[in-house]
């Protein structure tokens, strides 16, 4: 069988050698193994090449333009992910530059975005999985948080009430909160039973930075639906922005939830 | 009951029916037949009934219900079928063209009812077949009154011998032969004689004149066979069998001259989902609703032998599909799959199994739990997971189509899968009429598909002992000295191409003991015995039977009346009748709050059933009852006479409630309301306070129940301080708002506890023995000076000591939505410095003991304290519909009973997969019964003083006030009472009027309510 591959997007920037050391970390987990690329849109690999060099990676080298030639590279059957730099401007007010935004919107497998100042080198220990409860995000993540615990990792689901979310009701919350943790857990790691459930109460970006921070997660891994207009994805653009760990962000469809049978027939059964 | 093959191919004999062709839409299972006699069931009376005779004896014996319907008198009727039924099912006979109904058993015949008509309606049929002769003669056709049977008077159209008594066989040259005698004297057709009599009927004062003809006849009379079709679909809807389920049959369906065929009246409105047939000749052709089976009698004869072959080969009962009484859950989600498992849940009171599929899914959650039965310690105490009845071997798989109908009027769960290709359909029940035992029927089952344990343990099962008596599985799970032992055995049945099983399954749990394999054997054996037939029967009944005592009913309302029967579906079923019932607070439905018993069953769920099934109360008492020693050594511990009760409760009646536990944040945190939330004792006495009003059982106040009155109030009186004030005053506990804690003078608890002291100083001076009447007077004493925190200038009661100086902060203003767990929006300390509730703590004293708080005093606080209620927990809504609806502001009421009627079925709470919130349903029936109609019982009087919302075009109620059976139907200006035995009730502040079976009608009058002559 063919062995999968993370490609790796270097650039000429600083932070190319976070990005290698994530891939290769992440190749560790999935026993893949890192296949590093440099886009010759804007000059010669320098500085992608010093540090390919000093991982002893080889490099693949392709021509412009950067997103297209990424986006072609990561679409092979054996390429299980990208990982790429975030290289937002740090003034400006995208979480990411506009290379990286064309290729995490177009891309349409696994794509860890990495943050210029992430701890070198690079270690996944325990993965922080937002989720809001739909069931296009849980679809979306369900093999993330498979492969997660198949590698080992400390899978923490992080579920954020917002004050227009919270729940109606929190009857005794010491038999309330196992019994919504069990379901939720159910519900949206049905695979895979042994994960933690975290759940607080805030902004949902903020609160999935301050939850990574406290639980030392080694990276966040968010469901998203690939549109980064300014009021879309919210919560993946402010952590992008923000977070000081690899961001994995995973294509989701847009699949509406469907009533649950029973309250429809209520409705309609009236006499 | 091995397992044994059963190849029953063409064993039954069939009659000389062969030759009669089916039509598809009646080769199906009915569970009942109303069929018409003389032309339908026998050609004519003189011909023999035997081989009727003995179908209709087999059918009764294999469950079927059997109504004859005759315009004829039993002297005609019983001589020549002189069927003697054994049941389980019934045969009645509704004779009389409507005016009489017998039952038919091994006994013989007896009376069942009669409508007898008074003298002035008798005097007036005699005039008004005279009157019709009469005019009849004036257009020169004689005519004569050839008898004067039972509420009717019968005119020979046709007095020609060559018609004395022509078979039905040529029911067209007789219709030929009256139409032309009728034309030679001018009269256009039969059907202007019977307008004719109807217009005689009435000018003699009949107020609805029942003519019909059946060609050779006109007949004026008071009943109709649309009398006996409309008692025979109630009647069988006591037994549980809907209109959907019944076949009608008669062979006069279609018109004759014009007149509507006598038969035709078997199709009442009720009867629009049953199956009509006629066998008749049908000159004038049937109605497009009624199916044609030609043949007469041998086509019934036919039909009837069909049904009774379905039965001998084990065919599935088919649901009734009756929309407004039919959960229904299409396909299968994995996501909602654990809720869905919990609405669909059988219960009968003893064990509880979830809904899952039949076949198995890792997203299922199949499981069964017994009442009170528990496993491990202290705050770990939670129901012991016990083998599982309903579950084949077969995977769900990709693509396969699952329906799952439960039918809330029997408690019957119907399954119907597509899988892999083959079509598996099931019936399944947890029976009602012998708790503990549960019934499940497959067909399609593969032949090489063999069940491999008929009894598998709930996932998180404990320990497990498994063994075999006679043949019989049995398997036990065990925690430490007692458990919950089940024996099973199955059969399988190939009829042809049909693979049908059938299992049983017999659950014996001891909270207390180890049950013995051989007591779940014996249990099993014995509904072997009674068979599957007689079980469903049962089931049918005993569910009909809880409805009649307890149905409501809402007259002109799309949303609410399933969700209202689902509710109250799941309180029946999850209290058992007898010894004790522990009521968790998620019943028997799932396994969330571990079984625990709080208030929610005393104050939520109890009332619902005092008013209307008085033995589940009563068990539920007797739980309470069981842990009076551990109460009282409680607070003999904590240095207080009398007993305290523990705020959550599980298999000794020590508290269970732990003392510290992590949050939804993870976040370990003190939990004080196992130490403070006393108002607990109170709330037990006044369940045991409302099981006695309800039911005027004066041995029980005299007994265990005088006994929770005296040591509640006991306790009481040794917890309340007298301050430097001289007040009583109770200091640091948790009200049922439980967003403050360890606060002073709570105003429910303060005013709970003053009502316990009250009612048991009562209950003491009437008799009740265990205190003194000195200590009782100390305990009036007392209660005289407990602080309840009225402000006389305001009106209004602080909710505790301190409440008014918080922020006042109005949470309906706040938060984004109401309801909202605040404690979640704001933060907890936040909540605890703020005017925030979680549910009604001052406005429950308003509900509960209205009686104890100062008159006029809802309004304002309701106004008060409402918009500072968050409705954080389930309970509250509820509530608060009652609480609106006494309060006059319906249209806040009706938002707040909506709210409450979708908690489970939209999974409000996100946790319905752990159970169904039985408080909640509790507090959906107190909004209708104790907000909407206003009930409220008493020593010797039932209270109504209705609030119906304009949307409404009736509230119906049924309760059982002192072991009356009573119905209440609440109109916009008219109330209708009606009791089985005669009671006091009184109606808003008009004088107490006396109800019995005749009933009462009210009119609204002047804001009042007079009695309508």
């Amino acid at each position: 069988m063919k062995k999968m591959k993370v490609v790796a997007a270097l650039d000429n920037s600083p932070v190319a050698r976070a990005v290698l050391s994530t891939a290769a970390a992440i190749a560790e987990l999935l026993a893949a193994r890192v296949e590093a690329v440099h886009v010759r849109e804007a000059g010669p690999a320098t500085t992608a090449a010093a540090v390919a060099e000093a991982e002893r990676t080889a490099l693949s080298l392709s021509d412009g333009p950067t997103a297209g030639a990424l986006v072609a590279a990561s679409d092979g059957d054996d390429v299980c992910a990208l990982v790429l730099g975030m290289r937002a401007a740090p003034a400006g007010h995208r979480p990411v530059g506009p290379t990286a935004g064309e290729v995490i919107t177009t891309v349409g497998k696994p794509v860890v975005v990495v943050p210029e100042h992430s701890a070198l080198p690079v270690r996944v220990k325990s993965v922080l999985i937002p989720l809001d409860g739909t069931a296009s995000t849980s679809a979306a993540m369900e093999r993330t948080i498979e492969w997660a615990r198949d590698a080992q990792l400390d899978v923490h689901l992080l579920h954020v009430y917002e004050a227009a979310s919270l729940p109606f009701f929190d009857d005794q919350s010491h038999h309330e909160a196992p019994a919504w943790s069990r379901e939720f857990r159910q519900r949206h790691s049905p695979r895979t039973a042994d994960v933690h459930v975290q759940v607080r109460t805030g902004i949902p970006g903020d609160v999935v930075l301050a939850v990574a921070h406290e639980l030392e997660a080694g990276m966040i891994a968010l469901a998203w639906l690939q549109e980064l207009l300014p009021e879309r994805a919210r919560v993946v653009q402010s952590v992008l922005a923000l977070s000081s760990v690899p961001v994995l962000l995973v294509p989701a469809s847009s699949r509406e939830r469907e009533p649950v049978s029973a309250i429809a027939a209520g409705r309609e059964a009236g006499q | 009951m091995a397992v044994r093959i059963d190849r029953r191919e063409n064993q039954q004999e069939m009659l000389s029916t062969a030759d009669i062709a089916l039509p598809k839409a009646v080769r199906r299972r009915f569970e009942a037949v109303i069929f018409d006699w003389d032309g339908t069931a026998v050609p004519d009376r003189q011909s023999d009934a035997t081989d009727l005779r003995q179908l209709v004896e087999a059918l009764c014996q294999a469950g079927m219900e059997l109504i004859l319907v005759s315009g004829t008198h039993v002297g005609n009727i019983d001589p020549q079928l002189r069927a003697r039924p054994p049941g389980p099912g019934h045969l009645h006979l509704c004779l009389n063209r409507g005016s009489e109904v017998f039952q038919v058993d091994e006994g013989g015949v007896r009376l069942a009812c009669r409508r007898t008509a008074s003298p002035e309606e008798d005097a007036a049929l005699t005039r008004a077949a005279q009157l019709t002769v009469e005019r009849l003669g004036r257009q020169g056709l004689p005519a004569a009154i050839v008898s004067q049977r039972l509420n009717r008077r019968k005119i020979d159209l046709i007095p020609e011998p060559a018609w004395a008594d022509p078979p039905k066989a040529r029911l067209a040259e007789l219709v030929a032969a009256v139409e032309e005698r009728l034309h030679t004297h001018g009269i256009p057709s039969l059907a202007e004689v019977v307008a004719i009599a109807s217009e005689a009927g009435k000018e003699a004062g009949l107020r609805d004149p029942r003519v019909s003809s059946d060609a050779k006849h006109v007949e004026i009379g008071l009943t109709d066979k649309s009398d006996s079709a409309r008692w025979a679909l109630n009647e069988l809807w006591k037994r549980g069998i809907g209109a959907g389920q019944v076949l009608i049959a008669g062979d006069e369906m279609g018109p004759l001259g014009g007149v509507p065929g006598s038969d035709s009246r078997l199709l009442v409105p009720d009867s629009a989902r049953a199956t009509a047939v006629s066998v008749g000749v049908e000159p004038g052709g049937v109605p497009p609703s009624v199916i044609l089976v030609p043949g007469g009698p041998r086509a019934f004869l036919a039909l009837l032998e069909d049904q009774l072959r379905r039965r001998l080969e084990h065919e599935l009962p088919l649901v009734d599909r009756s929309p407004s009484w039919l959960l229904p859950v299409s396909g299968f989600d994995p996501q909602l799959e654990r809720v869905h498992e919990s609405l669909l849940t059988l219960a009968d009171g003893k064990i509880g199994t979830s809904g899952a599929p039949l076949v198995r899914h890792p997203a299922a959650s199949p499981r069964v739990l017994a009442a009170g039965v528990y496993a491990g310690q202290g705050p770990e105490t939670e129901l012991l997971g016990c083998p599982i009845w309903n579950q084949l071997s077969l995977p769900l798989q990709e693509g396969d189509r699952l329906e799952r109908q439960l039918d809330l009027h029997t408690g019957i769960l119907w399954q119907d899968l597509e899988n892999q290709g083959r079509r598996l359909t099931a019936v399944g029940f947890s029976s009602l009429a012998r708790p503990g035992s549960a019934v499940l029927r497959v067909e399609g089952l593969p032949p090489d598909v063999i069940p491999e344990r008929l009894l598998p343990p709930t996932e998180d099962a404990g320990a497990i002992e498994v063994g075999e008596i006679d043949g019989q599985s049995w398997v036990r799970a065990v925690d430490g000295d007692h458990g919950v032992v089940a024996a099973a055995g199955d059969r399988r049945y190939q009829i042809g191409a049909s693979s049908r099983y059938d299992r049983l399954a017999a659950y014996s749990a001891d909270p207390s003991g180890l049950p013995a394999p051989q007591s779940a054997a014996e249990a099993l054996d014995e509904i072997d015995r009674a068979g599957f037939e007689r079980l469903l029967t049962e089931q049918r009944g005993a569910w009909a039977d809880r409805w009649e005592a307890a149905g409501v009913h809402i007259a002109g309302e799309r949303d609410l009346n399933l969700p209202i029967r689902f509710a109250l579906f799941h309180l029946m079923a999850s209290v058992g009748s007898t010894g004790e019932a522990a009521v968790g607070a998620r019943g028997l439905t799932g396994p969330a709050y571990r079984g625990h018993v709080f208030w929610d069953s005393d104050v939520f769920v109890l009332p619902f059933l005092a008013a209307t099934h008085p033995a589940a109360a009563r068990a539920m008492l007797e739980y309470r009852i069981r842990r009076l020693p551990a109460a009282i050594a409680r607070a003999r511990a904590e240095g207080r006479k009398g007993a305290r009760f523990p705020w959550e409760s599980a298999t000794t009646g020590e508290e269970v409630s732990p003392t510290e536990a992590r949050d939804r944040a993870g976040r370990l945190l003190a939990v004080r309301t196992g130490l403070l939330e006393e108002h607990v004792v109170a709330d037990v006495a006044w369940a045991a306070a409302t099981y006695a009003d309800w039911t005027g059982d004066e041995a029980f106040v005299r007994g265990p129940g005088g006994a929770l009155l005296v040591e509640t109030a006991r306790y009481w009186a040794s917890r309340i301080l007298i301050g430097s004030d001289g007040r009583g005053h109770i200091p640091g506990v948790i009200g049922p708002d439980e967003y403050h804690d360890a606060v002073d003078d709570n105003a429910f608890t303060n005013v709970m506890a003053r009502w316990n002291l009250k009612r048991a100083a009562a209950a003491v001076a009437a008799g009740t023995p265990g205190a003194s009447p000195a200590e009782a007077q100390q305990w009036l004493q007392l209660a005289a000076t407990i602080s309840d925190g009225f402000d006389t200038s305001t009106h209004l009661y602080e909710q505790f000591s301190g409440f008014f100086t918080l922020e006042p902060l109005i949470i309906r203003d706040v938060a984004p939505r109401r309801p909202v767990a605040a404690d979640l929006l704001l933060g907890r300390e936040r909540v605890q410095r703020a005017q925030v509730l979680k549910q009604a703590d001052v406005l429950m004293l308003h509900h509960m003991v209205p009686e104890e708080v100062v008159p006029g005093s809802l309004t304002p606080n309701l106004q008060f304290y409402e918009p500072r209620t968050a409705h954080g927990s389930s309970l509250s809504p509820g509530i608060h519909a009652a609480l609106f609806a006494r309060a006059g502001m319906l249209d806040d009421a009706l938002q707040a009973l909506h709210l409450t009627a979708r908690i489970d079925l939209d999974d409000l709470t996100g946790t319905t997969a752990g159970g169904l919130h039985l408080g909640s349903m509790g507090s959906l029936w107190q909004a209708l019964a104790f907000g909407f109609a206003g009930l409220r019982p008493s020593a010797d009087l039932l209270c109504v003083d209705p609030r119906l919302p304009e949307q409404w075009e009736a509230l119906t109620i049924n309760v059982r006030f002192h072991g009356a059976r009573v119905r209440i139907e609440i109109r916009p200006d008219q109330l209708l009472l009606q009791a089985d035995s005669p009671l006091r009730v009184g109606v808003s502040a008009a004088p107490a009027v006396t109800v019995g079976p005749a009933g009462l009608v009210l009119r609204r009058d002047n804001g009042g309510w007079e009695e309508k002559l």
